[in-house]
């Protein structure tokens, strides 16, 4: 039944020289070459594992992407708030309403003194007739102020103010100095709600960063629960491979591609959700583009941030493997 | 070279599975481990293969002291070692040529190497027209013979057997030993644990005998009648 001539043939060539007793040795070239060749053959195979069980691969991959999309969705939102308001930033304003009856060459005097100003960028003078010619083009209000027996709107000088000027600070002296004109009855600026905003803009920067530092942690915490149910799944074939002298790192490969993948399926989706978000935007934005005179565009990830997204995922899940791996697979000796 | 000095093993169940066991095994020399059931020849074994560690004394492979061994040196340990299983240990997720290649693939053989390996161990055990099948589809005898092939596969300077010919039929039995001597014949250091004491008188081999956790005979290559008669009733 057995070959037993075949032993010297077979076996016999390569022990008779020296006995064997040391482990097989091959040369570092040779080692770091099946070493690349394992860990190709392991990425493979680990995909096709995913491919294997579709449903449940993909359930993962999505709980993932949805993990992913909400914290990237809204860094994207705010990044898109901070350019709209910086954009505001460039053309903040004040206004001087000026005193009633003061004549029109002594405004453009005026004007031309505050011009000369620090941190005062542009001048523009808007005399009662104009004012009242514009208040006349706005619908629905056309013929009031003609109903009235005398202009009630007062000269305007409209001052735009450079940006170093944006502090509070700043703005406030700049208030008090126009307020010491004595033509000059009151004074705007429409800064405050700049500072709302900011404000605002931090604190939704800090609740994304805790979101993004929850997620990912969930993320990882996903990937291990699904990576730890692979491992008891493949507990046999673990225990056997280390039977035949599989070290750690060789039976934890496998599961560490396998939440690699996992991670970059799950930005792949989540890629595509923040694409799909972004069109469906952009159609409703267009009508409030519109009403601000089409300044806004909608901005998106980018492929830098894209890429980056695409390898913080990638991390993510292979570091959420390899904590549940090197845990369990450890464990799991053969008894 | 395999050495016991006064090894002890206790369980943390408290039983004692070995009691200051001592012997050496030469490298080359090819023995047998007997004695009834829950004698500690598996303790024994799996002391060798570093599946358990000693409680006392030492143990020596290849002069290297088993118990100075960091768990990241034990999977070298066990590439040195062809272990044969009372029940194979075999993957049915996979072909018989993937369950043999197994060592050689965790080894980091180069896949030209593995095929041509894979192929000769399977030749050696007569199996090689299987090699696509699954084991599971395959008899015990057969089952037995793919375990063998894995455990020679990448030519270990050590090749154990634990009850190798458990539920075989005595002609199967007697190939499977012939197989075993004959490895012993080009240098690999063989133990095997048995109680089958009829094929062991038939082979003139060395036997270790234990008894109740303790080495009982060692050498005597003909069992005594006394021992023998002992054995039969278990």
């Amino acid at each position: 039944m057995f070959k037993s001539t075949k032993v010297n043939r077979r076996t016999g060539e390569s022990r008779s020289s020296g006995q064997g007793i040391s482990a097989p040795h091959h040369s570092f070239a040779n080692r770091i070459r099946s070493w690349r060749s394992h860990h190709r053959l392991v990425a493979s195979q680990s995909i096709r594992r995913l491919i294997a069980t579709p449903v449940s691969s993909m359930m993962t991959i999505l709980v993932l992407a949805v993990a992913i999309t909400l914290p990237a969705a809204l860094n994207i939102a705010i990044s898109n708030v901070a350019q709209l308001t910086g954009q505001a930033n460039d053309n903040v304003q004040m206004s001087l309403y000026l005193q009633n009856d003061i004549s029109d060459k002594k405004a453009r005097k005026i004007t031309a003194d505050v011009s000369r100003w620090d941190s005062v960028s542009g001048t523009r003078y808007i005399s009662p007739q104009e004012a009242k010619a514009s208040f006349n083009d706005m619908e629905g209000f056309a013929g009031i102020i003609d109903s009235l027996p005398k202009n009630p709107l007062p000269g305007v000088i409209v001052l735009t103010l450079s940006e170093h000027s944006l502090s509070s600070e700043k703005a406030i002296n700049l208030k008090k100095k126009a307020m010491g004109i004595k033509e000059v009855a009151s004074a705007k600026i429409d800064l405050e709600w700049l500072q709302k905003i900011h404000a605002i803009l931090g604190l939704a920067q800090q609740v994304s960063a805790v979101l993004t530092v929850l997620l990912s942690i969930g993320v990882m915490l996903v990937v291990g629960n699904t990576i730890k149910l692979s491992i008891d799944n493949r507990r046999e074939e673990i225990i056997v491979t280390k039977l035949v002298g599989a070290t750690n790192a060789f039976v934890r490969r496998p599961f560490l591609y396998m939440g690699l993948w996992f991670g970059i399926g799950g930005a792949l989706i989540a890629l595509a959700l923040i694409s799909l978000c972004k069109y469906a935007l952009t159609s409703a934005l267009e009508s409030l583009s519109l009403a601000y005179g089409g300044e806004i565009a909608l901005s998106g990830l980018g492929l830098t941030n894209s890429l980056v997204l695409l390898v913080l995922a990638a991390l993510l899940g292979w570091l959420g493997a390899w904590l549940a791996a090197s845990q369990h697979i450890r464990a799991l000796e053969p008894r | 070279m395999i050495r016991f000095d006064g090894v002890t093993k206790r369980y943390d169940s408290g039983q004692e599975a070995l009691s200051d066991v001592s012997f050496e095994l030469d490298a080359g020399e090819m023995a047998f481990l007997t004695g009834h059931s829950g004698a500690g020849k598996s303790t024994l074994l799996k002391l060798i293969m570093m599946m358990e560690r000693a409680t006392q004394g030492e143990v020596w492979i290849d002069n290297q002291k088993l118990a100075k061994l960091s768990a990241r040196h034990v999977p070298l340990l066990r590439r040195k070692m062809g272990v044969v299983h009372q029940n194979h240990q075999l993957l049915f997720d996979r072909s018989v040529y993937d369950n043999v290649a197994l060592p050689l693939i965790v080894a980091g053989y180069h896949s030209r190497d593995i095929g041509r390996r894979v192929r000769g161990a399977l030749d050696k055990v007569n199996l090689l027209h299987k090699e696509k099948m699954n084991p599971q589809t395959l008899s015990g005898g057969e089952q037995q013979r793919i375990g063998i092939a894995r455990a020679v596969v990448n030519k270990p300077p050590f090749l154990l057997a634990d009850e190798p010919t458990g539920n075989l039929d005595p002609t199967l039995s007697a190939e499977i030993m012939q197989l075993f001597k004959e490895f012993n014949q080009v240098g690999v250091t063989v133990l095997v644990a048995t109680h089958d004491l009829a094929l062991i008188a038939r082979m003139h081999h060395r036997s270790l005998i234990l008894r109740d956790g303790a080495l009982v005979g060692n050498g005597a290559t003909k069992m005594p009648s006394e021992t023998d008669s002992n054995m039969d009733e278990t």
